[in-house]
């Protein structure tokens, strides 16, 4: 079990690295490690990409956490935080929460623009997130020039 | 797409560097980690903007801090 939680640092660190090779991510790349009480050391524990953030080409931001943890030789993300951000303002997060209201805030959810609504969503991870936004904010094609430009004046 | 500057900085937390961490948001949010927690675990979801972040560093601070206080592994 050891070796899966240390592939999956190992795969997290390839992600970035890949993003930063393509020109999509610039500049420090921080992957932080630190323990978690009840798993052991080498089978799992918090990993971070925060402080400073992750930054894209055009100043948009990239913020994530996981707790970690191999159950049957399978890495489970136990909770996690995918936090986009736009240099205007416009955001999204995707998390996995504990929650006691699903309705309200389900366990996967999202927030886009607003901290509220938890807007639920499918299972993410972050090799997902990553095609997310380079596919839909650094793509060259028809489709990613419809999204960005616009303004956005809006009251809830 | 080319080829541009980066780094992957890469390393284990310190208990310090999660110390700093947590002050952060008890600045931000005006409430120490422990009532936070304590409130996350009453179910007050009153907060939830970076809240999943600074519970898992609340729960990393325990464990290098219990860490801390067995000593360094003989």
């Amino acid at each position: 079990m050891p070796a899966i939680y240390a592939e999956y640092k190992k795969h997290i660190r390839a992600l970035l690295t890949e993003y930063g090779r393509h020109g999509i991510l610039q500049g420090v790349i921080p992957i932080r490690f630190s323990p978690v009480e009840g798993i052991p050391q080498d089978e799992g524990g918090i990993i971070r990409g925060r402080d400073p953030d992750l930054v894209f080409r055009d100043g948009a931001k990239l913020a994530f956490y996981e707790k970690v943890q191999v159950v049957n030789n399978e890495i489970h993300v136990l909770n996690y935080s995918y936090h986009y951000e736009r240099p205007n303002g416009y955001f999204f997060r995707y998390e996995r929460e504990d929650t006691t209201d699903p309705i309200r805030k389900p366990e996967y959810h999202m927030h886009v623009i607003l901290d509220l609504p938890h807007f639920v969503a499918p299972p993410v991870n972050l090799e997902i997130i990553l095609k997310l936004i380079t596919n839909n904010f650094y793509s060259q094609d028809v489709y990613s020039r419809q999204i960005l430009g616009h303004e956005i004046h809006l009251t809830v | 797409m080319a080829e541009t500057d980066f780094y992957i900085e890469e390393r284990d937390m310190t208990l310090e560097e999660v110390i700093a961490a947590l002050k952060k948001y008890e600045r931000k949010y005006g409430m120490t980690s422990e009532e936070f927690y304590e409130k996350w675990k009453r179910g007050e979801t009153f907060l939830v903007s970076e809240s999943v972040d600074w519970r898992g560093l609340f729960e990393a601070y325990k464990a290098l801090n219990s860490q801390n206080h067995r000593g360094p592994k003989e």
